[in-house]
């Protein structure tokens, strides 16, 4: 408990000043204080910074606030839920000889392409919330926390409608592949992509607009495959923009990012 | 006019000179109030009062005993020390005449 007490203080504490995180674990260290108090004291200090209202009077911790971590937190951490979830009877019941060699094949590719375009749209997420944030990081992280928990709640619960009519081997199989699915194609990479915009990591230009192309490139796929075969596909163009453009958001801010990052080191 | 925990720690930091730093202005806070003084409502505390211009701090050399890390030194300004006062004699004529636990603590006006 006294060593969870002091990794949770450091860690903490990075959120603080240099000269603050020094003097406070200084002050710690002097005073003999446990683990456990350590902890306390930081997260109070921790708190009170956030609800300082000079942190947010700054534009960029709203745009990370609300432009990703309130509509992409629970619609990626719910998306790689609920795929990974569909995605897992294929390897849990279809295995067997009616499933042509072809079938076998493809399913692994669905699941890998899944999980690229995801985890880049998680990555990008994760790399805006981290340079954006700033010292309101720890607001930030405290909602995304709770939509994913919410996220996790709601669609991992035996009872949800895609659990129904399966018996318990399959059940298992389900929920664990799911969260296999959804921690490699959303908490990996935006683990990374936080670390990476916190620590405002340049990213490769090229880099950066595939994190903006990758994850509309399946619906441009799409829509040229459907608009080639069928002359009036009936899609709703203005309902698909909208969603392509959504998608591509987090990449587009990680582009500008960079662009800013390239511009500020070519005028050193 | 400051707040009543801002004069506690300016209080304690004035007294302790060139000696205060986050430890022992806390001790001098508890000793004060008789309740504890978390780091959090300090640390605060002495970002708004440097903000206010009421003190400066600075950090000092690094020690074994404190695993290597510095203290944050505090001074308290003029502006500090005159803010202090006005809040000390605010507290006194206020206080004229006011009968805590049955005895008078002075002349009303």
């Amino acid at each position: 408990m006294n060593r969870i007490g002091w990794w949770l203080a450091d860690q903490l504490s990075q959120s603080l000043e240099p000269s603050e995180r020094d003097a406070v674990r200084g002050d710690q260290a002097e005073l003999g204080a446990t683990g456990t108090q350590a902890a306390r004291e930081v997260i109070g200090l921790v708190v009170r910074h956030q609800l300082q209202l000079e942190l947010w009077k700054d534009w960029r911790p709203w745009l990370a606030l609300l432009g990703i971590v309130i509509p992409f937190g629970f619609s990626l951490a719910a998306e790689t839920l609920f795929l990974g979830r569909n995605l897992a009877p294929t390897f849990s019941s279809s295995w067997s000889a009616q499933v042509a060699w072809a079938g076998v094949l493809a399913y692994p590719l669905l699941v890998s392409a899944n999980a690229a375009v995801l985890g880049t749209l998680s990555w990008a997420s994760g790399y805006v919330i981290g340079s954006h944030a700033g010292r309101t990081l720890p607001s930030n992280l405290a909602l995304l926390s709770f939509v994913w928990i919410g996220a996790l709640a709601w669609f991992s619960q035996p009872s949800h409608w895609a659990f129904r009519d399966v018996d318990q081997y399959s059940l298992l199989t389900l929920i664990v592949s799911s969260l296999v699915f959804h921690a490699i194609a959303f908490v990996v990479p935006l683990y990374f992509g936080l670390r990476s915009g916190s620590r405002s990591t340049a990213v490769p230009l090229y880099r950066a607009l595939a994190t903006a192309i990758a994850p509309v490139a399946p619906h441009v796929a799409a829509a040229a495959y459907v608009i080639g075969f069928y002359p009036d596909p009936g899609i709703e163009w203005f309902s698909l923009l909208g969603y392509m453009l959504g998608r591509a958001w987090p990449g587009a801010l990680v582009v500008l990012h960079t662009v800013q990052l390239r511009r500020q080191w070519l005028a050193r | 006019m400051i707040g009543e925990f801002e004069y506690l720690v300016l209080s304690a930091a004035s007294r302790l000179g060139d000696k205060a730093y986050g430890v022992p202005i806390r001790r001098a806070v508890e000793d004060a109030t008789g309740s504890n003084c978390s780091a959090g409502s300090l640390y605060t505390t002495l970002d708004r009062l440097e903000q206010k211009g009421l003190i400066e701090t600075s950090m000092g050399e690094p020690t074994p005993q404190r695993g290597g890390r510095p203290k944050r030194m505090v001074r308290v300004t003029g502006k500090g020390a005159r803010e202090a006062e006005a809040f000390y004699n605010a507290v006194l004529r206020a206080s004229r005449g006011a009968a805590w636990g049955g005895t008078p603590t002075g002349e009303a006006p």
